[in-house]
């Protein structure tokens, strides 16, 4: 099953003489319970994909379909909605609001929502994530490996569609590393969490089903590793 | 609460310094706001109360009404109180030493008509009944008797009639008699102020008597003054009553219903009122400059905070709700402090003015009051809501405008181009590298620069614009209140008669260079053997000493008009109010008149 669908994509940034083509004409589709690691050399338009994917940036041209949803064909309000309940974003700087706390930083897309949260969902999320006893800690008071865990828990709260991760270990060392890619590819198996995963390391794209390579905005290689 | 106040009342409380600088910035708005509406509710309270004790508390006098057509008044539904007054007539008074002013001058009133028309009794009790008066003072300082309370005056009272025609306030005239329409004899029960509004050249003094209606004749004229008890209809009833009650005349007691806001001159409109909402509206514009920046820094310095909400599905509508909750908390806490500091501050001035100019306001013996009015909270409510809202507003949109890739790639450091941090060679030869240091960081962050620079621009404008306001609108009332500026006197010093005098002026007028010009009147009285010691030590301070010679033979000069609307001029105002009563005995009286040229051609 298909859930998500990238038809035509491209991202113009600039004007005139100045203008950088970042995404060119990109085409391709993930279904869901994949996992899959997009590569490509600084530069090469990686990022801007994952923002087109994760609804926070409008492309110049092309679609977007997430679970059959035409993301760019919604409102503003609209998408900031779709993007709370059907999508998971996890950054390399963690970006969590240093003013909450952890249990309040995992849970913030429900309670944007206005909705309840479910204390046993969110019970097994903080254990899955190694979280137990620092739910009150807030986020400055945690290690880096532990910011990423609660940026994933964020990401996971919500049982998006999709979870899209900008290069997550870029900013850990190798112990924790694994150990983030280990709880991603666990939510992936566990709860069949569609995941898609920038980073430069081939050693961590080795990890996932397939490998989509970009270069100068454009898709030039796309290879399922195992199924 | 939701998670998004919770957010905003922990960011106030890290920002502690950014929140309470907010927070002055809104009590300072709301005591200003606040302040200025109670002042000016004060002001006309203050400036109502004297005119009732001038003028009287009436609102309406229908003049010459039949005592049978007067329950068309009394019994109207927009009459509150009425009174009735009824000119008696005059008396011939023996022994009165002034050649001038033989006679008494006497009305009558009712009970309600002593309490509200300005009859100021200076000492004994109103009259309460028909064969009991009281005196203006006059009859004694002036008339040179000595009449107490509960002596008793046999009078004969009739009208002045002269060749066959009536007199009522003409001055004397030599061939004039009394007719006689009724003897009675009077006790005196009390004295009171010579009305301003009697006019010196009146031959009698001043005597009013009880008005007893069971004496009235169906078809006696009376004059019926009422209060209404909804004073701004006072114009369209009065029109009303005038026609069913056949009186000759109305005068409304329009100083006063002027201060209550009352008018039927829309464009004179009310002045306090007016200059109270320009002050305010300065006051929103200074406040707003103010608060809005503190509301766009606080943003700006969480646009990453903001982006992240919203990566994470904030929509634009829950951020802008976040600025305006912050809004809400700051206000909630500044304008209740604000508005009681504002009356506060009122109330120190207020006690301050009063303590300066004790006993009296305006010299009429009313203190200013601090008057708090619900309207002049919710006003002040109403405006540093707008206030705060307005700042809020820009900031609000602003915060919901912010993408979530603008929070990914927000880092610590501010993004620029090399070429807007040029600058020129000078800077460094002038100031240095720090100057250039300094400047290049301005330019770094233009948009506080500019915050910085606007709020120090409005607040220049803010205050040239409210000092010359001030000015002018002092400089403006003294135009009003006083002599008014002139380029030439003209005067004509000789014996000749008046009307050559008026002549020659006309004349003058009809020069070409004359653009607008003025024919003054004066009253001159002069009196003689006054020594010091009768005048009041402020009188002796500020007057004596400086015109020594002009006073051994002392002449006081008054503007005719300034008798009547208690003397315009400093000079004589001063002098006037604390010169002694005895003054008014003068021994002589001529009128001197003169030109202005208020503008000529240059």
């Amino acid at each position: 099953m298909t859930i998500l669908r990238i038809e035509n994509l491209c991202k113009v940034y600039g004007k005139g003489e100045s203008q950088v083509t970042a995404l060119d004409n990109v085409s391709f589709s993930v279904n869901k319970g994949e996992f899959v690691a997009i590569v490509g050399a600084s530069g090469s338009g990686k990022s801007t994909l994952l923002h087109m994917m994760g609804g926070v940036d409008r492309p110049t041209s092309g679609k977007v379909f997430i679970d059959d949803t035409d993301i760019y064909a919604l409102s503003e309000a609209q998408l900031a909605i779709f993007r709370r309940r059907q999508i998971g974003l996890i950054y390399q700087f963690y970006n969590l609001i240093p003013i909450l706390n952890v249990e309040e930083n995992i849970t913030l897309p429900l309670l944007l929502d206005n909705r309840k949260v479910e204390t046993s969902r969110l019970k097994s999320i903080i254990e899955t994530l190694g979280l137990e006893g620092r739910t009150r800690h807030l986020p400055n008071e945690l290690s880096g490996g532990q910011q990423q865990r609660v940026s994933i828990g964020r990401a996971l709260i919500n049982g998006p569609a999709i979870v899209l991760a900008d290069e997550p270990t870029g900013n850990l060392d190798s112990k924790n590393s694994r150990e983030i890619l280990d709880l991603l590819k666990y939510s992936n198996r566990h709860y069949n969490q569609t995941l898609i995963m920038i980073t430069h390391d081939p050693g961590i794209a080795l990890q996932a089903d397939r490998v989509i390579t970009l270069e100068d905005g454009r898709v030039i290689k796309d290879e399922v590793i195992r199924r | 609460m939701n998670v998004l106040s919770q957010l905003t009342l922990r960011n106030l409380r890290l920002n502690r310094r950014r929140t309470i600088v907010t927070i002055i910035g809104i009590i300072l708005a709301g005591a200003m706001i606040c302040g200025v509406a109670t002042l000016v509710a004060s002001f006309q309270d203050v400036m109502i109360r004297t005119t009732a004790k001038t003028d009287g508390s009436h609102h309406a006098t229908f003049e010459q009404v039949r005592y049978e057509n007067s329950k068309y008044i009394t019994e109207h539904a927009n009459t509150e109180t009425s009174m009735l007054t009824r000119d008696v007539g005059f008396a011939r008074l023996e022994g009165l030493s002034n050649p001038d002013k033989p006679y008494l001058v006497i009305s009558a009133y009712d009970g309600p008509a002593f309490s509200h028309l300005p009859v100021n009794l200076i000492s004994g009790r109103y009259p309460s009944e028909a064969d009991e008066i009281i005196l203006a003072e006059d009859v004694n300082l002036n008339g040179g008797l000595d009449i107490a309370i509960d002596d008793t005056l046999t009078l004969d009272v009739g009208q002045r009639m002269d060749d066959g025609v009536l007199l009522s306030e003409e001055p004397l005239s030599e061939t004039e008699a009394l007719t006689s329409e009724l003897t009675r004899t009077y006790t005196v029960t009390g004295f009171f102020e010579r009305p301003w509004y009697m006019s010196y050249s009146v031959p009698g003094y001043m005597a009013i008597t009880y008005l007893d209606k069971s004496e009235l004749a169906p078809d006696t004229f009376v004059d019926v003054s009422i209060t209404a008890k909804k004073p701004r209809h006072i114009y369209d009833t009065g029109r009303e009553l005038v026609a069913t009650s056949q009186a000759a005349s109305i005068s409304y007691n329009s100083d006063l219903l002027r201060w209550m806001g009352i008018t039927n001159n829309r464009e004179l409109g009310d002045i306090f009122e007016t200059i109270g909402l320009i002050v305010i509206i300065l006051v929103v514009i200074g406040s707003v400059s103010v608060i809005y920046n503190a509301f766009a820094i606080s943003v700006s310095e969480r646009k990453k905070q903001f982006g992240m909400l919203s990566s994470v599905g904030a929509t634009g509508r829950q951020i802008r709700l976040m600025v305006f909750f912050e809004a809400l908390v700051l206000g909630l806490i500044g304008i209740p402090v604000g508005i009681l500091s504002g009356i506060g501050g009122i109330w120190v001035t207020i006690e301050v003015i009063n303590k300066l100019m004790p006993g009296s306001f305006m010299r009429s013996g009313t203190e200013l009051q601090l008057v708090v009015l619900p309207s002049s909270i919710i006003v002040s409510i109403v405006f540093i809501a707008l206030t705060i809202f307005l700042s809020a507003f820009i900031p609000a949109r602003r915060a919901a405008r912010i993408s979530p890739i603008d929070a990914i790639r927000l880092t610590t450091d501010i993004q620029f181009k090399g070429r807007q941090l040029r600058t020129s060679r000078l800077t460094r030869r002038l100031f240095g590298i720090e100057g250039e240091l300094a400047l290049k960081n301005l330019k770094r962050q233009r948009k506080r620069y500019r915050a910085t620079v606007f709020s120090l621009f409005i607040s220049i404008v803010l205050y040239v614009s409210f000092s010359s306001f001030m000015t002018y609108g002092f400089s403006s009332s003294d135009l009003y209140y006083t002599e008014r500026g002139y380029d030439i006197s003209v005067r004509k010093y000789d014996d000749s008669t008046h009307e050559e005098k008026l002549n020659l002026y006309t004349k003058v007028a009809e020069m070409d260079a004359v653009e607008q010009y003025a024919i003054v009147r004066y009253q001159d009285l002069i009196t003689s053997e006054i020594d010091e010691s009768m005048f009041s030590s402020y009188v002796r301070e500020q007057f004596i000493e400086s015109h020594n010679e002009e006073l051994r033979s002392l002449y006081m000069r008054y503007d005719e008009k300034a008798f009547t609307h208690s003397c315009k001029y400093s000079w004589c105002r001063s002098a006037a109010m604390r010169l002694p009563r005895t003054l008014m005995s003068c021994s002589s009286m001529s009128q001197t008149i003169w030109m202005r040229i208020i503008r000529a051609a240059s």
